[in-house]
């Protein structure tokens, strides 16, 4: 058996004339967080569509734990929560939970047991008895992540969980996320366009872009691949230290210190020492700057521009 | 598939739907006694039995087997799956370890029981009206309530068809209003166009025409609900039916044959087309939908 959870080998999904995922491959390994980032657009949900068999993939293959895609096996261990949950409008948010239990495959008191346990997890008991199509977006999030942890999937597919909600809500959402991973050892896919709260949470980047798959690696090595040497720094005098530096590197202003950017980081950073010292300034901060996955994607795109 | 069943079943029994089948089933019982109020004797008692029988068989067609079941029918099925992909509940049943035909089963045998259910109340309120009332002599009521059986059987076949095709278009389109109206179209045509038409042509003096019989969806479900009605008893000819119903034609008599107490015409069973064929074309149409149905909703993209 192969030691991928999750294997696509060359998707495409077309509607009419429009391409939205062209030839995509990936392979997921178990126990692993991975980010889908990409314009909007770009295919990510589709991808994930295809992934749990709402959407039939015009060409290309894929298998879940060597099962076909959207086959019921395949179904047994994922979690699905989409961008826009719809609820039914007569159901509270513990029918609601039930009925999923139950259609998961779970007995009647099985579901009942699961659904109140979540609900206590998720922070829902004071609104347990209430229609989910009244809750708000981000109680909404909650009660669609709850539905796809019901049945204590091995792979969770999230898509877009915190898209139109507040900040409070979002950290809350991602803490529960966070949680979860920790808790039980999952395997999720999760996409999002908040790319710096996706940081905190995952340790795989694949990036996408027009259907087509633009980057598939871990963070630490996507960070080094675009690594651009990037140092802050500040002393007591950060206007004279960015006279004796201007015209010789890429320098800019930032608040209470200068950012230079070079090809060789660390003769810059002798560099700078030497020009310290020699002024007799007094150095406060010297650091190098971490790539962040906004500016990873803005870079892997600008790439793919070009 | 057990918990889809009870929830489209507990879906399909809305409040509002019994409230409405209630309603006009006491309505359609009470129109049908107050219109077959009469003297008793032997040809009084007859008289009054043809009478009440034709109101009754005429109403339960056009308005319980016939506007209500049908039109609740559409509206229960054109959703079971339109409604669900439209309001986008349907991506998280299908993301469920299920198979879709499974789904789409226990949707279609939940809307088939609700709408038993649907009909059985209607003509429950129906009889029980009729009943409770005693405005009629009792053993005419005794022969009106005899129908129940047949009533129910025709209606029967009204749920199983128009849940088939309902359940096509839901399949096919991605909102229940596109699919519900043709269905609603369907319906008006052969409850209101078709008589309507067929009043036009016998007030012009011309008989309708047998090629329309082909096309002429009232006649066909007439035809279905007469075949059931005559294992009870026999239709007597009579207009209203033979102008709503097309069960009868009008034959003019030889002027010297005419005696003044026939006037000069009869009225003859319309035998252009016969149930058999009929109920099988029905059914072969009601086996194909539901066949490409499921074969639909294994291959859609929701």
């Amino acid at each position: 058996m192969s030691e991928y959870c999750i294997e696509l080998n060359n998707l495409t999904k077309k509607f009419g004339k429009f391409t939205a995922v062209d030839d995509f491959s990936l392979k997921l390994l178990p126990g692993k967080v991975y980010g889908i980032v990409g314009p909007n657009g770009a295919g990510k949900s589709t991808t994930m569509a295809m992934i749990m068999g709402s959407l039939h993939p015009t060409s290309g293959t894929g298998n879940v734990k060597g099962h076909e895609l959207g086959s019921r096996e395949a179904l047994r261990v994922l979690g699905y929560s989409p961008e826009y949950t719809s609820f039914y409008d007569d159901m509270n948010c513990v029918e609601y939970l039930w009925y999923m239990g139950t259609l998961s495959g779970l007995s009647n008191e099985e579901a009942m047991e699961k659904a109140t346990s979540l609900i206590k997890q998720y922070d829902l008991v004071d609104h347990a008895y209430k229609k989910v199509s009244k809750f708000s977006t981000g109680m909404k999030k909650k009660v669609s992540l709850a539905q796809a942890m019901i049945h204590d999937p091995e792979i969770l597919l999230l898509d877009e969980p915190t898209a139109n909600l507040d900040p409070t809500s979002r950290m809350e959402i991602l803490n529960t996320v966070r949680s979860m991973v920790q808790d039980r050892n999952l395997t999720v896919l999760i996409s999002s366009h908040v790319l710096t709260e996706l940081e905190t949470v995952i340790d795989h980047v694949i990036m996408i872009n027009h259907g087509k798959l633009i980057m598939d690696e871990s963070i630490a090595t996507a960070q080094e691949k675009f690594k651009q040497g990037i140092l802050v720094v500040s002393c007591d005098n950060n206007e004279l230290l960015y006279e004796k530096l201007e015209g010789r590197y890429s320098i800019e202003k930032a608040k209470g210190s200068i950012r230079i950017t070079t090809a060789d980081v660390n003769a810059l950073k002798k560099d700078v020492v030497k020009t310290i010292f020699e002024n007799d300034l007094v150095l406060n901060v010297l650091h190098e700057e971490v790539l962040s996955l906004d500016l990873l994607y803005k870079q892997a795109l600008e790439g793919e521009k070009e | 598939m057990k918990n889809i069943f009870l929830r489209t079943l507990e879906t399909t029994l809305k409040k509002v739907s019994i409230i409405f089948c209630i309603l006009t089933s006491v309505i359609v019982g009470s129109i049908v006694i107050s219109t077959g109020r009469g003297g008793m004797g032997v040809m009084a008692y007859q008289q009054l039995l043809e009478q009440n029988l034709m109101m009754q068989h005429v109403l339960v067609f056009f308005v319980i087997d016939g506007f209500v079941l049908m039109a609740t029918t559409i509206s229960n099925a054109t959703g079971l799956i339109a409604s669900e992909v439209h309001e986008g509940t349907f991506k998280l049943l299908a993301a469920k370890p299920n198979l879709r035909t499974q789904i789409l089963a226990g949707k279609v045998l939940g809307v088939i029981a609700g709408q038993i259910i649907l009909l059985a109340i209607s003509l429950f309120s129906y009889f029980s009206t009729i009943v409770i009332v005693k405005a009629i002599d009792g053993n005419v009521i005794r022969e009106m309530v005899s129908y129940f059986p047949a009533y129910f059987l025709y209606g029967l076949v009204v749920i199983l068809f128009f849940t088939a095709v309902s359940t096509l278009l839901s399949c096919v389109f991605k909102r229940k209003i596109t699919a519900m109206l043709p269905l609603l179209a369907v319906v008006m045509i052969a409850l209101a166009f078709f008589p309507i038409q067929r009043v036009m042509t016998s007030l012009t003096g011309k008989a309708p025409s047998a090629v329309m019989s082909l096309i002429d969806i009232n006649y066909h479900f007439s035809l279905i609900f007469k075949s059931f009605v005559e294992m009870v008893d026999t239709i007597k000819p009579n207009r209203i039916m033979a102008n709503l119903m097309n069960l009868f034609s009008v034959q003019k008599l030889d002027a010297d044959v005419t005696r003044s107490q026939w006037g000069s015409d009869i009225l003859l069973a319309n035998k252009t087309l016969s149930a058999f064929p009929i109920i099988l074309f029905y059914g072969a149409v009601a086996a194909a939908s539901y066949v490409s149905s499921f074969a639909i909703i294994k291959k859609k993209d929701i």
